[in-house]
């Protein structure tokens, strides 16, 4: 993960500590910052923020198992979706769900639970589902994986779908979530993610499992068992995951199983590849830069005023464009605007060794 | 999480004495062609075991199959006298049969330090000691000097050595090395051929060496088994190996072969 940058050896020399600390307070220090912007420009920026915080927390469940084992998954939605139910089923009052989903297991029926409780709840469903897929698909190799994990996103959206044991009839969307979390414990709960994913990525088994990235041949001849570590790091995404699932159903408060499509799919994944799907900082930044986007390309659906002319796109053109940019990232920055690197300190390029201090 | 690795039982506190690596009629077919048949050797502790022969003699075939990245269709392969033939790779690799590939195999997003640290790291050193253990070695291999660098883009000779010492970090008692020499210098061959001598005397690992390099083979080893075409052909003590007409026979032979479409597998 380190290059060292042969131009920048000029410059003042920092300890390995501040460039390992700085990988970790850039990604918070920004997402902090442009929460902060962003809740004063506007009360459309607002929801727009809200959604960027869920699909934060989305992207970066997705990175612990994309950005360290170099195996896309397609099917992490799957855990959003498992996320959002739980979260569902456990926040929406015992009256509405008799209404929505008369015919709910009585244990879900009578589940309630205050709603940062129902987010852990979440994480947990999340990670045991993921930990059990994970065992059963990481055996797989790297692109077998990945398309597996989308089988595994159908799986479970045809199970949602028409299990009324679990939830509403086919069609119907559970209603009456309520919003419990108001933007400021979105953010910190969003920041706790990204400390979650900055901690496992320093574990030994995200280690391990980078070098099992880098050549899966040698990887066992340094005695690492890849799919053990393939398997953890599926399972902390799950949660992760579904946690941000859990906060999407009270952001969104209509939650369906078909809302977990192609489109849902394709946004998260974008949003990691254009940041740099090898590292923690590309999920953060590409998941603003696209919600930014995302923002901008709304306010021109919609219709903006710029000096008396009005400037409108056609609706629907948010993905296309957004489509066109994760092209143009892939031609011209293959490895994402990061260039897959974690966050430098931008003073001097991290000392990859204190050889004098330490040994 | 952190420290979620087992380690299998540390290699180095099994005794020397039992630590005999070795293929017992061993036999491989890849899509109906006989890579190996009925293949015999030992690979004995605190020594250099020579493995010779001409391209598409099965040499590399049975660097995986030692080191469980393959399995044999017949045979067995004992480490200590124990049958470890279905043990997987990096469970072999715990137990102290550590290896090299002919192509690099490095990890090149790290730097030469992190790819030394990995293979204590993945026996389950600590990150400590892994750190500790990778300056040793990088130092017994003149590589010191390069640990902070990238392992992206290494000259040849380095990249070498750090497969080597990448694999001697797991701290094996048997090393599997398959054309670590390749493309060397004259000069960083006599060091390497020091640094594995000095592996040997000191660490009491058994190395299995195989290279195309006779000078290298001959002046290092102190038992050589000749391959070809999948088979035993005669092994011994360099002297007695270097004066039986078989070895020549062998490569000769192979000529032949490899001009019909021979190809190392």
């Amino acid at each position: 993960m380190m290059r060292r940058d042969r131009k920048a050896q000029g410059l003042v020399p920092v300890p390995e500590w501040v460039g390992d600390a700085w990988t970790i307070a850039a990604p918070l220090g920004l997402l902090y910052l442009v929460t902060a912007v962003a809740s004063g420009v506007s009360s459309s920026a607002r929801v727009d923020l809200g959604y960027m915080l869920v699909n934060l927390v989305i992207v970066v469940g997705l990175s612990i198992f994309v950005s360290n084992s170099g195996v896309l998954s397609f099917g992490h939605l799957a855990f959003v979706a498992i996320g959002a139910w739980t979260m569902s089923l456990l926040t929406i009052p015992v009256n509405m769900k008799d209404s929505i989903m008369p015919e709910l297991l009585p244990v879900l029926r009578d589940a309630s639970l205050p709603p940062l409780v129902a987010v852990l709840v979440a994480a947990v469903v999340g990670g045991v589902v993921a930990l059990l897929a994970g065992a059963a698909l990481m055996r797989l190799h790297g692109l077998e994986a990945g398309i597996a994990t989308f089988a595994l996103l159908m799986l479970v959206v045809q199970v949602l779908t028409y299990s009324t044991a679990l939830g509403p009839r086919s069609g119907q969307s559970m209603v009456g979530i309520p919003q419990s979390l108001d933007l400021q414990s979105m953010l910190v709960i969003a920041l706790l993610m990204v400390v979650v994913a900055w901690f496992y990525s320093r574990s030994r088994s995200a280690r391990l499992l980078r070098a099992s990235r880098d050549d899966i041949t040698a990887a066992p001849a340094s005695g690492i068992h890849v799919t053990k570590h393939r398997i953890i790091a599926f399972a902390i995404s799950g949660a992760v995951a579904a946690v941000g699932g859990a906060l999407w159903a009270q952001t969104n408060r209509v939650v369906q199983a078909s809302q977990f499509n192609l489109d849902f799919t394709f946004t998260t994944i974008a949003m990691l590849v254009i940041g740099g799907m090898f590292s923690l900082w590309g999920a953060v930044v590409g998941v603003i830069v696209v919600s930014v986007l995302n923002h901008v390309l709304g306010l021109l659906e919609s219709g903006l005023q710029l000096g008396g002319v009005i400037v409108s796109l056609p609706s629907g053109s948010r993905l296309i464009i957004v489509g066109l940019v994760l092209i143009v990232v892939l031609i011209l920055r293959p490895g994402g605007l990061t260039g897959g690197r974690e966050a430098r300190w931008p003073l001097r390029p991290k000392l990859a060794l204190g050889l004098s201090r330490n040994s | 999480m952190t420290d979620s690795s087992t380690p299998q039982g540390s290699p180095s506190s099994q005794p020397g004495p039992s630590g005999t690596l070795s293929a017992e009629g061993v036999t491989r077919h890849f899509a109906g062609v006989k890579a190996l048949s009925d293949v015999h050797l030992e690979v004995p502790a605190g020594r250099i075991t020579g493995l010779i022969g001409p391209n598409g003699a099965g040499k590399s075939t049975l660097v995986n199959i030692l080191s469980g990245y393959d399995r044999p269709d017949e045979g067995r392969v004992l480490l200590g006298g124990v049958d470890r033939t279905r043990e997987r790779s990096y469970r072999r690799t715990r137990r102290g049969v550590a290896r090299t590939f002919q192509h690099g195999h490095i990890f090149k997003e790290q730097t030469i330090l992190e790819n030394v640290q990995l293979g204590a790291l993945g026996v389950g050193r600590s990150s400590r000691a892994a750190r500790r253990e990778a300056i040793e070695i990088l130092d017994r291999f003149d590589l010191l000097e390069h640990a902070g660098e990238s392992a992206a883009h290494l000259p040849h000779g380095v990249e070498r050595r750090l497969g080597v010492a990448r694999a001697l970090a797991t701290r094996p008692t048997h090393l599997l090395l398959d054309e670590p020499a390749a493309g060397l210098n004259d000069g960083e061959m006599e060091l390497f051929k020091s640094a594995i001598r000095s592996v040997v005397d000191d660490l009491d690992v058994g190395v299995l060496l195989i290279d195309h390099n006779m000078r290298l083979i001959f002046g290092a080893c102190d038992h050589i088994h000749v391959l070809a075409a999948g088979a035993n052909v005669v092994d011994g003590p360099p002297e007695t190996v270097r004066a039986d007409p078989r070895l020549a026979e062998s490569y000769l032979g192979s000529m032949a072969a490899t001009i019909a479409g021979g190809d190392d597998a």
